[in-house]
């Protein structure tokens, strides 16, 4: 766990604030959402359940989690799965509760983007697209 | 390590040194297991040099303005707080000032236009009520937002084991607010004591 004072000032915020977000950190967020991860596990999960549409490059990815744990939306684990086997350089890192709500506010935002897009007939079948990079 | 990896190191040099600190031996290990599932296929290599190349460029570039930017507010945040704790130091350095030219040095310029505003009735009242509040906590609130200005403490979990740092920022403002605080600080405590507290013949 890491606390920092003076450099990580928060201030209240809506998850609404930080809206729309960028299809790499969304990725990041959704990659955490069940699971601890590691960067190279971040990136082959993102790679994994897009299909290899979305693929970050190692600046993007620790580009992104800079900010997103300046932001508060992710968190550093403390833990890790098995020691022995990882190599000290791996952290692994977590979503947060605030990123949590941030991820499910972004979802419904283009979840009401995908029915304006249905209901006037941009999408051809029933979940038949899905945004480039999501 | 691989002649590609080592390559990589020094590539990362293009990122700025505040992110290169932090991440660079986690993006060296990313590299690292991105080569060992392609060094079986040259085509495979030259795709992850493509790929990484292109990722590196333009977020090297975009880390660097941002650090630039980051750096100018945070170089402006510490000289407004530098400004506050100057304006908080006026009161108690006048009065300071005033009193050590008065009682020090018999120059009374400063000290008796002070002396003729309080000897109208009531006014020396209210001053011995406020001056402390305003003198003592301007002071000691002073000394606290430009050492926090110029201090960063940071702690860290590292196997299991608490480790907590501290970096000083050199802000020569700050420094002088503060340095100037704690004297102002001393003065102020020391003649209080010594007005109530010293023993007297």
């Amino acid at each position: 766990m890491e606390c920092f004072v003076g450099e990580g000032r928060t201030t209240e915020r809506e998850p609404g604030d930080l809206l729309p977000l960028s299809p790499a950190v969304l990725n990041i967020l959704l990659a955490l959402a069940d699971e601890e991860r590691h960067g190279y596990a971040i990136m082959r999960e993102v790679e994994e359940r897009t299909g290899g549409r979305a693929r970050m490059g190692p600046g993007t990815l620790y580009g992104s989690i800079k900010r997103m744990l300046a932001e508060g939306l992710i968190e550093e684990s403390d833990e890790r799965p098995d020691p022995a086997m990882d190599d000290q350089r791996r952290r692994y890192y977590r979503i947060s509760g605030f990123g949590r709500q941030v991820a499910g506010a972004e979802a419904e935002r283009l979840s009401g983007l995908v029915e304006t897009a249905r209901a006037r007939k941009l999408l051809g079948g029933r979940g038949s697209s899905v945004p480039e990079g999501v | 390590m691989s002649r590609s990896g080592r390559v990589y190191s020094i590539l990362l040099l293009a990122y700025p040194r505040e992110f290169r600190r932090r991440y660079r031996g986690e993006m060296e290990q990313l590299f690292l297991d991105l080569y060992r599932e392609r060094r079986g296929s040259r085509s495979g290599l030259v795709m992850l040099w493509i790929r990484t190349l292109s990722d590196l460029v333009p977020t090297a570039v975009a880390l660097r303005i941002m650090s630039h930017t980051d750096r100018r507010e945070a170089v402006m945040q510490d000289r407004r707080l530098a400004v506050v704790g100057f304006v908080l130091l006026l009161a108690p350095l006048y009065f300071v000032s005033a009193s050590l030219l008065k009682y020090g040095l018999g120059i009374g310029f400063l000290f008796d236009p002070l002396e003729a505003f309080l000897s109208v009735a009531g006014r020396r009242v209210v001053f011995n009520v406020v001056s402390p509040i305003v003198f003592l906590g301007g002071l000691c609130l002073a000394l606290a937002l430009n050492t926090y200005a110029i201090t960063r403490l940071n702690f860290r979990r590292e196997n299991g084991t608490i480790v907590s740092t501290v970096r000083l920022k050199l802000r020569l403002s700050n420094i002088a607010v503060a340095v100037v605080s704690i004297l102002l600080l001393a003065t102020l405590l020391g003649y209080v004591f010594l007005e109530n507290f010293a023993y007297r013949y």
